[in-house]
């Protein structure tokens, strides 16, 4: 599979001929342009950044949220108190 | 008495004082809003903000005690969920969906008296920096609309500086309220990450996003971003930023080596020497090496499209608002409602996104970028101790026409270059309109400082402010 089409496969997204020919090219630059990170050198043992810690985390308790109907309510199908999709199981 | 020249203080004063009704000031923001509706700005008015106006007058007349903003208009941009409100992300794909609760900050506003009087433009997903990727229609800059008001919060900064309204929220992912207030002349700040609670706000990166006022002035700014601050139950990631007052009688400013440089090969405007040389009678000026900083852009282009994937994979047809009729399946559904809905730039970063987190690219890519983080923080960190703000451009330039990079991502991208470091960094990062350039519009100056150093940025850009007019210190 071509890059691209492997990206639209993760991506959940589907471009035109067109499309795809443009992004091509832009994409192409933009990696460029990112590409100064992966060659990049760095000093040894330098960890990740995080912007919070496990510490940071309140206690795994149940909470009150919002009302499941609520919830549900920017749905474009429902039926039952659940999101409806087409069949997922045969 | 022209409302829409006064700063947030100043009408919240008028209104506390009784020399003014809030329904008196509302009603001249809602029809300011009504005229200037070409500018795009604006993109809904909430009416019922009349009714809302009415309850705190009453309040104030009664002698009851009154919120600190007490029946000041408020805008928020078009990603911060208001119950009952729409909320659209400035996307096709939201169009019709009405917010089932309210977020942390507007909770806040409100509890102040605060009126909400509408929701403003933006980029789509709050992705870009010209307020053109959006359903709505190009947003225009209210000092000139033939030129872009910036982005992402393009419609907050163009409603402040148009005077639709004293004060309007936005969301700064990477520069997306600094580089509008820059290019718009007012006043924008991104505070401390973690500072202001990311609850019912629509996550764009959500490691680096945070709202915060777009406002005329310095004071007002602080006095609102305080009342959006504060520990929130329900984002893990905010801080008790407690706003200490670490002030000094004369600061020393941080010019950074590897940012002028980059300034300079690109710009050759000369206004920020010559305000450099005049801030020598007030500031101590020293150069201070970030040797990483200019790497923050490029770390940015592979943060935060990663996080942008993951955050925009929920809206898949299933749960939010749009489906694509005609689907087969549920990969059909996913596919075409994505496709449909979300627009060129959206797109373009959720691929990118995809590219940097998948397999075999993910060590290269992802995990660099985030190493790459660490190492601007501490390169930071250092810096400042030998300042106590490091002083830049918020941009290359004024604002451009409207179409003029629209069709050149990686131009659009680069305007982010100084906004982007304070986003990596966590750190706080004030804009602040300090000369006009030969087209006639504003150029912003940028100020950084350390984490939770905020009261200090604000009295830095303060007396940056007093010593460019003039003024005695």
């Amino acid at each position: 599979m071509d890059k691209i089409e492997h990206l639209e496969y993760l991506s959940k997204l589907e471009f035109t001929g067109e499309e795809k020919e443009n992004f091509k090219k832009e994409f192409e630059n933009i990696l460029k342009f990112v590409d100064e990170i992966a060659s990049l050198e760095l000093p040894e043992g330098l960890d990740k950044d995080t912007p919070i810690t496990l510490d940071d985390l309140r206690t795994d308790e149940p909470q009150a949220s919002i009302p499941q109907e609520e919830a549900l309510s920017n749905a474009p199908k429902q039926k039952d108190g659940c999101y409806l999709t087409p069949l997922v199981v045969e | 008495m022209n409302f829409s020249e006064l700063t947030v203080l100043q009408i919240k004063d008028l209104i506390a004082n009784k020399k003014v009704t809030s329904e008196e000031v509302v009603k001249h923001f809602i029809k300011v809003c009504e005229d200037k509706k070409v500018l795009n700005a604006v993109v809904e008015i909430f009416y019922d903000a009349i009714d809302r106006a009415k309850e705190i007058d009453q309040k104030i007349a009664k002698g009851e005690k009154i919120g600190a903003l007490a029946g000041v208009p408020v805008a928020i941009k078009d990603n911060i969920l208001f119950k009952g409100k729409k909320m659209g992300c400035a996307s096709k794909f939201l169009q019709d969906f009405v917010a089932p609760y309210t977020s942390t900050i507007v909770e806040k506003l409100l509890k102040e008296d605060a009126i909400i009087i509408g929701r403003t433009n933006m980029d789509e997903f709050a992705m870009g920096s010209s307020c053109e990727n959006t359903c709505y229609g190009a947003c225009h800059n209210a000092l000139n609309p033939e030129y872009v008001a910036g982005g992402s919060s393009g419609g907050s900064a163009s409603a402040v500086t148009g005077g639709l309204v004293p004060c309007a929220i936005g969301t700064d992912t990477g520069g997306s309220i600094r580089q509008p207030a820059s290019l718009c002349g007012i006043v924008g700040v991104k505070p401390t990450y973690g500072t202001v609670s990311r609850f019912g706000i629509v996550a764009f990166a959500s490691s680096l996003d945070q709202a915060s006022p777009l406002t005329k002035d310095i004071e007002s700014s602080l006095y609102v971003l305080k009342i959006m601050a504060g520990k929130d139950a329900h984002d893990g990631t905010t801080i008790d930023n407690k706003f200490e007052k670490n002030l000094k009688q004369k600061y020393t400013l941080g010019v950074c080596k590897q940012l002028m440089q980059t300034f300079k090969n690109a710009s050759n405007d000369k206004h920020f020497d010559e305000t450099i040389e005049k801030l020598k009678n007030n500031f101590d000026i020293v150069e201070v090496d970030v040797p990483h900083i200019t790497n923050s852009l490029a770390s940015y282009y592979i943060l935060a499209p990663a996080e942008a994937t993951s955050n925009l994979a929920r809206f898949d047809g299933v749960k939010y608002t749009r489906r694509a009729e005609n689907t087969k399946d549920l990969e059909s559904v996913y596919v075409k409602s994505r496709s449909e809905g979300f627009g060129k730039e959206v797109k373009r970063r959720i691929m990118l996104g995809n590219f940097v987190l998948s397999s075999g690219y993910f060590d290269a890519y992802y995990n660099k970028a985030k190493k790459v983080q660490r190492l601007i923080r501490q390169e930071l960190k250092e810096a400042f101790k030998a300042c106590d703000a490091i002083i830049m451009p918020t941009t290359f330039g004024t604002a451009f026409k409207l179409g003029e990079k629209l069709n050149n991502p990686l131009a659009m991208y680069l305007e982010d270059l100084f906004t982007v470091p304070a986003n990596i960094a966590g750190i706080p990062a004030i804009s602040v309109p300090y000369a006009t350039a030969d087209n006639g519009l504003p150029l912003g100056m940028q100020f950084f400082a350390d984490e939770r150093e905020e009261e200090k940025m604000y009295d830095i850009a303060k007396t940056f402010e007093q010593t460019i007019k003039g003024g005695a210190l």
